[in-house]
């Protein structure tokens, strides 16, 4: 695998190997230097590309679309080099041509921002900086040490600035970041300096006189530390990649699955005689748009849930398997989808709201109960509540759900009154969230009542509570009443 | 001694070359107005041995003298192209070229005798 670098010649693109672009920039820029400023030169410049922009068209085929060092270098013999063009036309040119060679081997560019890992001690942020500014990197390096010891903010930007700038990899970009001009003989020149980084410290050791020696040796130290650190990095983490892409895959598999089953599940059963906590979900459904709910919301869930799953299989086939514009495409429907099912939500959520508060069967209430001639309570049933008031004056009365009132069935024989659960009758329905719920009966004191409970019913006297806690020796007369109501 | 040689040999038929490069180019014009890549491959049927990259600058250089003149024109394949006719001071030009060719040539002939 090369890298390819596209270019714009003469308003038309050409993909070239790295190498060829080298070697194409570079004589470029000897055939500009040959031709001299102005105009002219331009124009005489524009010709030449145009004439190599053809040329180069007709060596591109459906196989073979990049273009090659050796495409150039047979385009640059056909051409002619800049010593051909001193010799065959000479003239006009060649007077001032010296002149600019001299001032193009040391031209200088605007330089950029780049990670210098040939002159690296961590992640070559410095030594980028150093160049960018044209400063020796060790003044940042200070920089950053200072800053370590000062709280340690030295830490984040250094991370930030190790993410932010992108390493000089390629000589085309290596000669940015010295800010020198793409010319054939920076090139060279970049070939002949030293590309290994422990080659480049080599050199610099040798350089150094003994006090120079110190203060760099813990500066090799570090880095000496952190390429061990990376080797060991290096290796570990294809291990770690992909693991992490099995597992997104696997989790992001088993989520998209259950969305999905999920979204059918609902949009089968939004219409059918379904219950949820005792109300129909039709009657719900019929309130709202439901089948575009569930479209919206399976979209907005699924579709990050998918490009996870794509990450996660690209980790493990090590191969980018979505491309940029299917992936716009994408993430425009999620951003649709989520905004409509947002809106939908809030549209409707307080409709459901209501229904689900005002339905008949689920409004609280309370029926009064007469106890007229009443002596003698009997509870059957876990969801019986009975519960005596201390306040002489509060009219003894039922409440709860009206569902859960009906599920009470209350009767008087002679004076004696009995609550007890009905035994529901099964319906074909599958209902969720149709749990009962507990009742009340409230009673004053002020009726001598024997309470008698039985399996799972309770009583809440708060009668004895309130004794309790105020004079003890009223205690006595509330224990001769316990033991009424334990009989 | 042998590379010497040989390389003084090509700077003698470069400086032939470019002695008559401009005459030649001329005389391809004179014919029919014309782009570059037809001029050099005219040049090339000739058997006259040219260094493609060397004709653009010629041509800017005449055309700065005043003996051509350009103007571009649509192609069917690719961008348009400039062609180039000469100028009435350029078939003067060419008029002179052409006696002092044959003044040459005849020397030759004489001196070969």
């Amino acid at each position: 695998m090369k890298k390819t670098i596209l270019i714009n010649l003469n308003n038309q693109s050409f993909q070239l190997e790295e190498a060829a672009y080298e070697k194409l920039a570079g004589y470029l820029e000897d055939i500009k230097r040959h031709c001299g400023a102005g105009a002219d030169a331009a124009e005489v410049i524009a010709d030449i590309e145009n004439s190599m922009a053809e040329k180069l068209k007709s060596s591109i085929t459906p196989y073979k679309e990049v273009i090659t060092l050796a495409d150039i270098n047979s385009l640059i013999e056909i051409m002619g080099t800049a010593e051909d063009f001193d010799r065959e036309v000479g003239g006009s040119n060649s007077e001032n041509s010296e002149d600019q060679q001299e001032d193009a081997s040391d031209k200088k560019v605007k330089r950029k921002l780049y990670r210098d890992t040939d002159n690296a001690v961590i992640g070559g942020v410095a030594a980028g900086l150093g160049n960018y500014f044209d400063v020796d990197p060790v003044l940042f390096r200070i920089i950053f040490c200072a800053l370590i010891f000062a709280g340690g903010s030295a830490f984040p930007i250094y991370i930030l600035l190790w993410i932010a700038m992108p390493e000089a990899k390629t000589a085309y970009q290596k000669l940015e970041m010295q800010g020198q001009a793409p010319t054939l003989a920076a090139f060279k020149n970049l070939a002949k300096t030293g590309k290994k980084l422990q080659e480049n410290w080599k050199k610099r050791w040798q350089k150094h006189n003994a006090m120079g020696k110190i203060f760099s040796l813990p500066l090799i130290i570090i880095n000496g530390i952190f390429l061990a650190l990376r080797k060991i990095w290096n290796a570990l983490w294809p291990i770690i990649k992909m693991g992490f892409g099995i597992i997104l895959s696997i989790i992001s598999f088993i989520f998209l699955g259950a969305i999905g089953v999920g979204s059918l599940i609902l949009i089968l059963y939004s219409h059918s005689s379904y219950q949820l906590s005792f109300i129909p979900i039709s009657e719900l459904t019929n309130l709202i748009p439901s089948t575009w709910l569930i479209l919206t919301g399976f979209l907005s869930l699924a579709i990050p849930t998918a490009l996870l799953l794509i990450g996660g299989v690209s980790i493990i086939r090590k191969k980018t398997l979505i491309n940029f514009t299917s992936g716009s495409i994408m993430i425009g429907i999620w951003m649709a989808a989520g905004i409509f099912f947002c809106a939908f939500t809030l549209r409707y959520f307080p409709e459901i709201q209501n229904k689900y508060e005002n339905y008949n069967l689920l409004v609280e209430t309370k029926n009064v109960v007469d106890m007229k001639g009443i002596t003698e309570i009997e509870a059957n049933g876990h969801l019986i509540n009975i519960f005596v008031a201390a306040n002489t004056s509060t009219p003894a009365s039922l409440s709860g759900r009206k569902i859960d009132l009906e599920n009470i069935e209350m009767k008087r024989v002679g004076d004696k009154l009995i609550l007890a659960e009905k035994i529901l009758e099964t319906k074909n329905e599958i209902c969720l969230n149709c749990n009962l719920r507990s009742i009340e009966l409230i009673v004053a004191t002020s009726s001598k009542l024997k309470i008698k409970v039985e399996s799972g019913a309770s009583v809440f006297d708060e009668t004895v509570v309130i004794k309790e806690n105020n004079i003890e020796e009223e205690k006595e007369a509330s224990t001769t009443e316990k033991e009424i109501i334990n009989e | 001694m042998e590379d010497k040689f040989k390389k003084s040999l090509e700077n003698a038929a470069a400086q032939m070359r470019k002695g008559v490069l401009e005459f030649a180019i001329l005389l391809v014009i004179a014919k029919k107005k014309t782009y570059a890549n037809n001029i050099i491959s005219q040049m090339k049927d000739a058997k006259l041995t040219v260094v493609e990259g060397t004709v653009y600058p010629l041509l800017s250089r005449l055309k700065n003298a005043e003996l051509l003149d350009y103007t571009w024109k649509e192609s069917k394949s690719g961008p348009p192209r400039k062609y180039y006719t000469l100028t009435k001071k350029g078939q003067q030009f060419l008029a002179g070229c052409e006696e002092q060719w044959q003044n040459l040539e005849k020397a030759i002939s004489n001196l070969k005798k």
